[in-house]
């Protein structure tokens, strides 16, 4: 298997951070944690360093392991349950994901186009990918990074003169519960699917290190924090909590001078990239599981990877009634499927690890 | 070959192009709305529009390049069928400048009108948002001007213009207004357009033909609204005053007398804080600096004591002209135009609950705000002196 470099690997981290966003978190955060959500999001960061340094120590265990060969490793012919289940997990992700980056394109751009057709237009690269290997997304994923940081830093010029510092009062209204329920809601959508990276053995990444990959954790939270900031200092509570996608609202504010306006389209690329590279990954995840569970060959486990597309494409059209029960959904429960899915397995994976680690050192001494 | 056929296959889906695909000429672009309540309790919404092939194919220099549909309807939706069943071409609401809302739906409440906008995807909700003064919404389309291609044109730059020069209006956007409306504790405000002169003459290409129109469209008085209702309007110096007070000014001047001489100041650095002294007091500083732009009289600007004495007179001028436009609104409208009552709950959100209710009629009428204006003017324009001091 080709290596992937740090800087492809760390792009990943950014995208699988940022890709929870749209749609899914900031909609739900708002309606939850009120003017405060800037401030569930400061607690998400800081909470998410205990999901993110799990994730470093399971990644760390043994350069040769990915997750499920970990699991198999750890629980013998249980872990293979734990991986189908964990694969499970991933194709749900990848479904809401998917369902997300539709529904979106569809309401704003495309909303006279049946979202069948839409989905198929993803679908098709999405399949190619995957064929293509982890390399081929690593590497789009990189070549998009370059393009998503000018994009964002064009946003960010744009619109931040706007900010109103009085739509942020009152500050700290909100009670503690539905404070840390938005910083929980932030975790699952945004800083637990960095699990699915777990599927790349520790020898395939060049010139890995867990500070490089903070340092990008660091800087895509910062970014859905300022993104929560401005869209609240900008249209005012009221008005965010009104909108579907406010922080598609908020791009068609950005204006340049008199001559950069109307540029929401593209700008708003930059979820779009976000959400295909994290279905291109959690797809990964599910083909790969697969593959070493089954111990499938490489064609057998590419019609695999056709049937889980063309799953993605058929459930993609029943999974949801409303939109409105979607955002029910995201708020009550789903958060909860994926912290059971993304914290809770690899916590008891991890301990499993202490415990073979104490007992082996107990046996040698 | 079997890749080609894959290949080929994947190619079919990517060049085939977006299913959204219309033709421009398939369009009827619209670049303003009027809605109105009609006699009978329908909603009268009108739209005009730019595209239509007169602005391609006339050659006819003067002759007006839009067109203007009306439908009715309970719903607005259905008004607006009511216009697509009448226009050959599909409606795009992509492109829509301004929004031109009649006094009796702004009397009834903004809110039963703003979801259709808000809700439609098509449209980019931060068109101008305005309120038609002594005339129906509608009328407000049909007037052609000389100086603009089209009506929508035309009251967008006289917003504009206004603002840079006078800041006797505002620019309002569609939904910056609603904003305003779902805040705690404020009140919005819409600029006013009229026509001056007869519709039936300003909407006749022979408008265009004159040298001063028959008709033509002006700024009014400001609407001044209590959540999303209208309640009444302020002349030109209590808009300039709001305008000032809410820290929204690109050009401000105020004709202010010193001893029997009238002067013009002007400044374009002015800026306001509203400070929360506590919770029933209010303090508002307004600081800038500005040149003289016109005096009728002997003074002579070269003595440092008569720039303070003027700059005295002008604070003065500017800080009555404010306390009585607080007045106005205070007692008269208690309408919260300047979201006093935002910052109390912004700063004070448990005892605000207590009031919210109470707020406009009992509270806000009672709020002491003192009124501090410092100003320097710290040029004499392009003249030294006076006319009338050289000549004496």
């Amino acid at each position: 298997m080709k290596k992937i470099s740090s800087m492809e690997y760390n792009s990943l981290v950014w995208f699988l951070i940022r890709a929870g966003y749209i749609g899914v978190s900031i909609s739900s955060l708002i309606s939850i944690s009120g003017r405060d959500s800037w401030l569930s999001g400061i607690i998400a960061l800081v909470l998410g360093l205990i999901p993110f340094a799990l994730f470093c120590s399971l990644r760390n265990y043994d350069s040769k392991m990915n997750i499920c060969d970990l699991s198999v490793h750890l629980f013998g012919k249980f872990g293979h349950f734990i991986n189908i289940i964990l694969a499970l997990g991933a194709f749900f992700v990848a479904q809401i994901a998917f369902s997300d980056m539709t529904h979106f394109i569809n309401s704003q751009f495309l909303y006279r186009t049946p979202v069948l057709i839409i989905s198929i237009v993803f679908i098709i690269p999405l399949a190619y990918s995957l064929f293509k290997g982890i390399n081929a997304v690593s590497r789009t994923s990189l070549l998009l990074f370059y393009i998503v940081i000018f994009i964002i830093i064009f946003i960010i010029l744009g619109i931040s003169g706007g900010v109103e510092l009085e739509n942020l009062k009152p500050a700290f209204t909100s009670d503690a519960n539905s404070i840390i329920h938005g910083s929980l809601i932030l975790i699952a959508y945004n800083i637990l699917p960095l699990f699915l990276l777990l599927i790349l053995p520790k020898n395939i990444l060049t010139g890995y290190s867990s500070k490089k990959s903070l340092i990008f954790y660091f800087l895509a939270m910062l970014s859905i924090v300022n993104a929560a900031f401005m869209t609240i200092g900008i249209f005012g509570y009221e008005l965010s909590l009104l909108y579907e996608y406010p922080e598609f609202h908020l791009l068609k504010k950005v204006q340049i001078g008199n001559f950069v306006d109307r540029v929401e389209s593209i700008l708003s690329m930059e979820w779009i990239l976000a959400l295909f590279v994290f279905i291109m990954v959690a797809i990964y995840f599910v083909s790969k599981t697969f593959e070493q569970t089954f111990k499938a060959k490489e064609k057998t486990n590419n019609i695999f990877k056709l049937i889980v597309c063309l799953l993605l494409l058929i459930i993609n059209q029943f999974i949801f009634i409303t939109n409105g029960s979607a955002y029910q959904f995201f708020r009550e429960k789903m958060y909860i499927i994926i912290f059971v899915l993304f914290l809770l397995i690899p916590a008891i994976i991890w301990l499993k690890t202490l415990f073979k680690k104490h007992f082996h050192n107990q046996n040698s001494s | 070959m079997k890749n080609k056929i894959i290949l080929l296959f994947v190619c079919i889906f990517m060049v085939c192009g977006c299913s959204n695909y219309r033709e421009l000429d398939d369009l009827a672009i619209i670049t303003a709305i009027a809605i109105d309540k009609s006699d009978d309790g329908k909603y009268e919404l009108s739209f005009l529009i730019a595209n239509s092939p007169k602005a391609q194919t006339s050659s006819k220099e003067g002759e007006a390049t839009t067109t203007v549909f009306s439908g009715k309807g309970k719903t607005l939706t259905e008004a607006a069928n009511s216009v697509d069943s009448k226009s050959p071409k599909t409606l795009y609401y992509g492109h829509i400048n301004v929004a031109i809302i009649s006094e009796e739906i702004a009397k009834e409440g903004f809110l039963e009108i703003a979801d259709w906008l808000l809700r439609s995807p098509e449209t980019r909700k931060q068109f101008y948002l305005m309120q038609a003064k002594d005339s129906d919404a509608k009328d407000i389309l049909k007037i052609v001007e000389p100086l603009e291609a089209t009506p929508s044109q035309s009251i967008t730059s006289l917003i504009e213009s206004n603002i840079n020069s006078q800041s006797i209006t505002t620019t309002v956007s569609y939904s910056p207004f609603i904003e305003k409306i779902l805040e705690k504790g404020h009140d919005p405000i819409l600029p006013s357009v009229s026509i001056n002169g007869k519709v039936s003459k300003g909407s006749s290409e022979k408008n265009l033909e004159k040298t001063a129109p028959a008709a033509y469209l002006k700024l009014d008085d400001t609407a001044i609204f209590r959540e999303d209702k209208f309640i009444g309007y302020v002349g030109k110096n209590d808009s300039q005053s709001i305008n000032v007070i809410n820290d929204d000014v690109h050009e401000l001047k105020i004709d202010f007398k010193y001893k029997e001489d009238d002067i013009v100041f002007t400044s374009n650095n002015i800026k306001t804080s509203i400070d929360l002294v506590s919770f029933n007091h209010f303090k508002i500083n307004v600081k800038g600096g500005g040149f003289v732009s016109e005096i009728n009289g002997k003074i002579t600007l070269e003595d440092p004591k008569v720039v303070k004495k003027l700059e005295r007179a002008l604070e003065k001028q500017l800080n009555k002209q404010l306390r009585k436009t607080l007045n106005k609104l205070q007692n008269e409208l208690k309408c919260d135009v300047f979201g006093f009552g935002n910052r109390l709950y912004g700063k004070y959100p448990k005892r605000w609950k207590k009031i919210e209710k109470k707020w406009n009629n009992e509270y806000y009428p009672k709020l002491k705000i003192d009124v501090n204006s410092n100003l320097d003017i710290d040029s004499s324009g392009s003249l030294n002196r006076s006319i009338e001091e050289v000549r004496s």
